[in-house]
This record gives structure tokens, sequence and C-alpha cells, in this order.
């Protein structure tokens, strides 16, 4: 079930919110835990009740597993292979499925060959699986106290970040669980909820699925064969480039606001990644979460920057060509993971060039982070032509098209769409609006100390949410035209991830 | 009032009021026909929106009828299913062809009208266009439209269903124009499409044969972005003889009568077809279609053999003359353009394959043969040696056809289909 249909907003999300604040009140402990879990598994199976059978193993294991790191009686050295053993097993289902399962796809099936593997990959795979090496890393670490089934279950499950994330880690997660604010209706995170959900919604549904066609217009166009004009591959770059943003970080938005309408609170993956003024900045703010799991458990082993400078490029590199086979094993994902990795490493060194010439990189010049900004941007957009083509060849037709390399067709020959217009109202939504985090930063900090009155808060800008009537006029608006347009139903790109 | 609460309040009542307003506005306009359907009268005219896919779904849904047309905007144009020919006993009739569609279109409203009431009368319009495995799916097409899946599993959206049509932004925009719409109407009640000004309005008939012949290489033929034309390719895994594979069984596993017709192009798409260099690809699809009807029927010896006919070729009808430079808004007999025909012409067809006769219309005795296995060669030679005649007579003509679609061929790339070749 996705997000963005009907059956999920008028019939699981109303039932489960209701059931779960019904059970809460009459007992407020373990049973409405159990509740979400099995609202979450109903969310799972919605589609393929087999790979429900997938995702409960997964869970069974690493619980089993996780328990282990609580015997004292086991030797470190045994805790320690038990940890290897459960990191490997989760690896190898995940390189398993990814090597040799296959995404349904919307082509017509019938009278395709038989698929050589027939295997359905589980959606959100991978989500589920470094959620849960993360759990046995910091148990085994002793960070997290081993837990109840029934919570780890809901950790693993909670259907808001089942499918994409946000990764969570178990003490942003469990803590939540003992606070007796989780069971109770509070109608200012009611609020919140709703106004980040109908955000990330507006994003998903009018923003994203709106300038979607424009993108796939062009790269289908390659894949069966045409030649682009300049323009032409300019529109599709820059449209997947601004539709996988408002793809992904609508997703994680109305994953925020769905944690906050049961009470959980669950992290920010995206802080406008596009104003970045540089790659370093822009992996900063881009799938955070993914990132922090990168870095803490990936880099930093690897030596992170401890090293010395050789070492931690090489590493960056690593990190880098990892990130673009998890994506995928074609040869675009790995192009596009090295080529990531090898222009963050010259990043890096340019910074240290700076730092050894003696530029602070505190003092901020204007003109300098524009420029930033837009050769950051661009940079990211041409890198996104590999990351969405079909093929390498694609990826190169394309990109000799944004160069000028190709000798251009006539105007309508392609009949590619374009939409001059709303690319530019979304180039000027993702540089210059402001983000959930600091929409919502007002609500997050009065949260943190338990104050939400508008008027004890220093430093209030107009883009802040308050619980207003022009807040709630706007949401409701951004709702309403979600509703609207919410037709299709169509997929989020990193599902397939 | 707490702070938190007025807005929950404000929220949901805002959603609420402007969703069942929307939803009113929807409801009582009925922009696709579904919460107040109009009565079948065959040869009433309605309005239909332009998503014409969405529209005729949901009308098989309510008629469920037992006699449908399948094809594409050819068929939609010219074929009224109210033709007497058509056997009395199966009713109602509905032409469910749609503009652009590809053989898997085809085969999924077919699927979807078998699944809601098994037809027992099939007429199918056969397009050559339409069997190129390059031929892209119309973005008004929406699998959720059909109650069957394409695996013949039943599926019905229901929320999405009524979500689309009473709370989407495209049925408020289609009730709008629905409710400032001042013509006669769009479609009959049975779904064929009503157009008035191809008779009314003069019009430069020669320019429009001319400019339709490139159009068709550039858009239908040759559909960018793909710009190729390929019955199969060894890269592609489906192919549209396997959907009407598929077809032709389910019917036959029903007993249905089914009825396949070749359109009658006009001569100039042959010719255009020849310049391209594909008319030995027409001859082949026209073989390969009578291989598979014949291996159907052979596969259910005692069921009604299908029928298949040819009506396009160089025939009295498809030779309709284009009109001179110095008269080019003279009327032309039959045609809208190169591929579209009049509906006086979708009769004429219809007389031909019900075997009907009707008073004071006369059916030209070479316009539309049978063809089988045993025929079809010595059918194909006779019209290549017309195809020589005509081109004789009509010089000038074929030369000017020729150099305008001589252009548009310039700007495709070769493309041999994976033969090797």
């Amino acid at each position: 079930m996705y997000f963005n249909s009907f059956q999920f907003l008028l019939l699981f999300l109303p039932v489960t919110l209701l059931g779960f604040y019904l059970i809460n009140r009459v007992e407020p402990c373990r049973w409405p835990i159990v509740w979400l879990v099995g609202a979450s598994l109903v969310f799972y199976g919605f589609c393929n009740l087999v790979l429900v059978g997938v995702l409960i193993g997964s869970v069974l294991t690493n619980y089993v597993l996780g328990r282990f790191f609580n015997d004292s009686q086991i030797s470190k050295v045994n805790l320690k292979k038990i940890l290897y053993f459960g990191i490997i097993c989760n690896l190898g289902v995940l390189i398993y499925f990814k090597q040799f399962g296959f995404y349904g796809g919307s082509q017509p099936q019938e009278f395709s060959p038989a698929y050589p593997w027939g295997v359905i990959i589980p959606v959100g795979l991978s989500f589920f699986t470094f959620q849960q090496i993360i759990y046995l890393v910091e148990v085994w670490r002793g960070r997290v106290e081993g837990n109840s089934f029934w919570n780890y279950f809901l950790y693993v499950v909670f259907f808001p970040q089942l499918l994409n994330g946000p990764i969570v880690r178990p003490n942003e997660f469990f803590p939540q669980l003992v606070d007796k604010k989780f069971f109770k209706f509070q109608a200012d995170r009611i609020a919140a909820g709703l106004t980040i959900f109908s955000c990330g919604l507006f994003k998903k549904v009018v923003l994203a699925d709106g300038i979607a066609r424009y993108s796939d217009s062009a790269f289908d166009a390659v894949a069966q064969g045409a030649v682009l004009s300049m323009m032409e591959a300019w529109s599709g770059t820059l449209s997947f480039t601004l539709q996988v943003y408002f793809d992904f970080s609508g997703y994680s938005d109305m994953a925020v606001g769905l944690g906050c309408l049961l009470g959980i609170r669950l992290p920010i993956n995206f802080e406008s990644p596009y104003k970045a003024s540089s790659l370093i900045e822009f992996w900063h703010r881009w799938h955070m979460t993914l990132s922090r799991f990168v870095r803490d458990y990936i880099y930093i082993p690897l030596g992170g920057n401890r090293k010395g400078s050789l070492k931690r490029t090489g590493n960056i590199f690593i990190i880098m060509l990892i990130g673009g086979i998890w994506h995928g094993t074609g040869t675009t994902f790995i192009v596009w993971g090295s080529l990531h990795g090898g222009l963050l490493a010259i990043n890096h060194l340019w910074r240290q060039l700076q730092n050894s010439l003696g530029y602070s990189l505190e003092r901020k010049n204007f003109i300098y982070e524009i420029s930033g900004c837009v050769i950051t941007f661009t940079t990211v957009a041409v890198l996104w032509v590999l990351f969405r083509a079909e093929s390498l060849d694609v990826a190169v037709s394309i990109i000799q098209s944004l160069f000028g390399f190709q000798t251009s067709p006539d105007a309508d020959f392609n009949n590619i769409k374009i939409s001059e217009d709303r690319l530019w109202f979304l180039i000027l939504i993702v540089w210059f609006a402001p983000n959930m985090k600091e929409i919502m930063s007002k609500y997050f900090e009065g949260e943190n100390v338990g104050v939400t009155q508008h008027n004890s808060v220093i430093g209030r800008r107009w883009y802040h949410w308050y619980p207003t009537t022009w807040w709630a006029a706007f949401t409701s608006i951004l709702f309403i035209m979600s509703l609207l347009e919410l037709t299709q139903g169509e997929r989020f790109i990193y599902f397939q991830f | 009032m707490n702070d938190n609460i007025k807005f929950l309040i404000i929220f949901f009542l805002s959603v609420g009021q402007v969703l069942l307003l929307i939803g009113g506005f929807n409801w009582l306009v009925d922009p696709y026909d579904i919460y107040h359907p109009t009565e079948y009268k065959s040869n009433d005219l309605v309005w239909m929106s332009k998503q014409l896919r969405l529209a005729k779904a949901y009308r098989v849904k309510q008629l469920r009828p037992q006699g449908i047309v399948i094809g594409a905007s050819t068929s939609q144009l010219g074929i009224n299913p109210n033709h007497p020919g058509w056997s009395e006993n199966v009713y109602p009739r509905y032409n469910l062809a749609l503009p652009g569609a590809n053989l898997y279109e085809s085969f999924r409203y077919f699927q979807h009208s078998h699944a809601l009431n098994r037809p027992k009368q099939v007429l199918i319009g056969l397009d050559f266009v339409s069997f190129n495995i390059f031929s892209q799916l119309s973005d008004d097409f929406d699998e959720s439209y059909m109650i069957i899946s394409r695996k013949g599993k039943r599926q019905d959206h229901y929320l999405n269903n009524l979500a689309v049509t009473l709370f989407s932004l495209s049925a408020t925009k289609a009730s709008q124009k629905k409710l400032f719409y001042r013509g006669k109407g769009t479609h009959f009640s049975n779904g064929t499409e009503f157009s008035e000004e191809i008779d009314l309005q003069p019009r430069n008939n020669r320019s429009a044969m001319m400019w339709s012949a490139t159009k068709f290489v550039s858009r239908l033929l040759m559909p960018p972005p793909s710009h190729r034309f390929c019955l199969d390719d060894e890269t592609q895994v489906s192919s549209s003889f396997q959907y009407l594979r598929q077809i032709l069984k389910t019917t036959k596993e029903s007993k249905a009568d089914v009825r396949l017709f070749i359109q009658p192009i006009h001569v100039y798409l042959l010719e255009v077809l020849t310049v391209m260099g594909l008319m030995e690809d027409y001859e082949k699809w026209q073989y390969r279609l009578i291989d598979l009807v014949e291996e159907i029927d052979n596969k259910y010896p005692k069921s009604q053999k299908f029928s298949l006919w040819d009506f396009s070729g160089y025939n009295s009808v498809t030779m309709d003359e284009v009109p001179p430079e110095e008269k080019p808004k003279r009327p032309m007999n039959w045609y809208a353009d190169v591929a579209h025909f009049k509906k006086s012409l979708g009769d004429m067809i219809q007389d031909r394959i019900f075997n009907y006769n009707e008073a004071g219309r006369v059916v030209p005795e070479d316009f539309g043969t049978q063809i089988n296995s045993k025929n079809i060669d010595l059918y194909q030679r006779s019209q290549r040696s017309k195809q020589t005649e005509y081109r004789l007579v009509h010089q000038d003509e074929i030369k000017e056809l020729t150099e305008r679609v001589n252009v548009v061929k310039k700007t495709k790339m070769e493309f041999d289909c994976g033969r090797g070749v």
C-alpha cells in the first residue's frame, strides 16, 4: 500500500489512528504496540502477502540474534562471531534479492518468457535490513538495552518508515515507546503531523508526479533510440532532478508526519539539498539518515579521516561506490557512485588546499556561495542522468545532448513534453523555499522543551509553523489539492531500492 | 479553545466542505455518465469526455454489451454497431474502439467487456499501424479502469473509481466542459464517434489528403520517439499478434461470432507504405493474420469459423479520387483523410461482412475480399498489378506524394527490427 493511495488515506490511516488511540485508552502498554505491528503488516502485505513472510522471517532472526548479546555467559569473541553472522545473514538476503530478484515492473508480463529466477524483491528490503544491522551493532556495543519482542517488531516494521526510511537508530526509537506521551492523544502532535504529512503528500502528488511525465518523456525517448536536442535533454534532466527530490523528500515528510500522528518522532531526512554550495554539503543534506548510516557503519570502521588524506580519499570513493551498487548492480549505478565518490574526493582536496592557503571555510562569500550552489546543482543534475537512464548508452547520449555534442533534431521531431514554467517554478522552490526542518523548527524546539506557545519563542519567521487559523487553511488547501490530483497512485522512485 | 483543537476543526471542516462541494458538483453533472446514466438509444447523441478510455470503460460497465466493436479511431469513427446486419438478439452493442489504440489496449478493453458480459458478436477492425511494437500506450490509458487484470484476475478499484469520478481535478474539468458544451454531442450513445463536419464543412480535401499522408508517417506509422516500425523485434518480448491471439482464443471458448476486417485505407496510404519500403511488411502482416486466424480455427474445429476480410488494396472505393489542384475543395466520396472514412463506407463494410443488403445501397463488387491461405497469393498478385495500373493513371499525384513522404523518410533512421540484414 502506498501513502498516496485512497485506500491508505481514506481507510487504512483513519482506522489505524482510531484503533490506536482507542486501545490506548483501554490498555496503554503493550496492545497499542501490537496494534501498530498488526497494522504495519497489513500495510506491507497489501500488495504481496508472501513478502510479509520474508519480513517476519528477517525480524525473528535478528531478534533472536539480538537476544544473544544480552547473555552474559557468552564470551566476547563468540558475541563478535554472532554479530558477524548476523550482518552476513542480513547482507546475504539483501544481495540475493538484489542479484536475482526483479521488481515486477509495469510492462505487460503475461506473454514474456518466464523470468529465470522469478523472485520478487520485497519492497523496502534494504531499509529494514540496514535498520536491523544498526540494531545488532548497537546492542552488541551495549548502547541499547535488549527490548521486548513487540517493541523490536514495531521498530522494524513501523509502517511510516518501513518502505523508504528514514533509517532510525534504536536510541531514537525505543525511548519514545516508554515515554507516556506516546500513549496519549495530543492535539498539538496531530496538528503538526497533519501539516507535515500534507506538505509531503503535496510534494509527491502535485510536484513530483506533476513533473514525472516530462522526465519520462525524455528518458524513454532516448531508450527507444531518439537523439535529443539540447533543450530536450536539459528539460528531461532537470525534470528528473526535481522529480527525484520531491518524490523522496515528499515520502520522508509523509513518514515524519505519520510518525507524529502516532506519537513517534522520526528523524528528518532532507534539508534543502539543492541549496548546497558543495558536493560535501549536498550529501550532508540528501537522504541524511542513509548518509549517517554509511558514515557510522562503513566510513568510520574503514578508518574515516584518521589515517591521512590519501586513505580518506580512498574511503570516500569506496563508500560512494557501495552507495551506487546499493541502488543496483547495473553499470549506470556503479558509474554514478564512482563519479560522486571521485568528485567528493576532489571537493575534500579542494577544501584542504583552501585551508593550507589560509582561506577560512567559515568566512562566507555571497558570490562564492551562489556560484558553488549553481555548480553543485548542475553537477548533481548531470549525474542524475546516470541514475535514471536505463543503460549507459542512454546516459551517454543524453549527456552528449546536454553539452551540445549531438546534432539537434527539428523542434517537434521527438515529441518530447517540455514544461519550462513548471521547471522554473520548482527550481525557485528548491532554491528559495524553507524546508520542513525550518518550517517546523519552532514546533520541534517547543516539543523538546515542552513548550508550544508561539509567543514564547524568539526569532520568529514568517514561515514558522504554529497551530494558527492560517496554517490550518493552508494545510487543508495542500491536502485538498493533493487529493484532487491523487488519481494514479504513482510509485515512489525509491521503493525499488 | 486550544489553538491545536481549533487548527484540527478548521482543517477537517475545510477539507470536508470542499470535497463535499466538488463531489456534489461532479455527481450532479456526471461527466462520465455513471451516476445518472443516459438511456441507451443507439442513435441518440451524447457528450463524452475527452478521457475516452475512462468514459468508455465505465459505459461498458453499465451497458454490459453483447456485441462490441474493437479497433482504433478508424473503427470508432466509421463503424456504427447499429447496423442491421448484426444479429437482432445481440443487444446492446457498443463501439469500444479507441483512438490511437494499439493491440494491447484493444486486448485489455476486450478483456474488460468480456469479464462483464461475454459478448456474442465481436467485430474487430485491424489497422496495420496498431501492430507496431513501438506504438505507445495512450497517456489516457489506465489499468485501474479495467475490471479484470492482465492475468485475468478480478479487480475492482471501487474506492479509486469513486475518487476518480467524483473527487478528482480531471473529473471537475470534465464536468465544467460538459456544463458549457453547446454542440449536438460528440458520440452516439453506442460509442461511435459523431463527426458532422466531415460532410458539412467545405474544406481543401486535396491538401487534407496530402497532409494526412505525411502526418501518418511521422505520427502513426513511425511514431516518435522511436521513429520505428516493426511487427516483431528480437529485442521485444511482447508482440501484438499475441494479444490478438488471446482475444480470438477467448472468443472461441465463449462461442462468440467474430469477424475481422482490415480497414479500407485509401490507396494513398499503400503508396506511402511503398515509398517507406514497408509494402512487403504489409503483405507479410496479411499472411500472419491469416495464419493466426486459421491456427485458432483449427484448434477449435467444431466452432464457427472466423471470417477475415480485407477492404484495403486497390478497389473502386479505396481509389476514391483525390480532388485535383484546380478544384481542391471538391468533396470526396468516402474519406475524411487517408485513413479515416465516413460512416456510409462503414455501413458498406458491414453490409459485406454480415452479407446484408440494404435497399438503395450498392456495394461495389471489388470492395472487400475474404482472405485465407488458399487465395492470398493470387489476391496479393492481383493487387500488385492493380497498383501498377493505378500508378500509370495517377503519375503526377504519386510523384507529389512521393516527394512529400521522402522528406519525412529522410528524418528516420534505418532500423532492421533485429533481423540482422
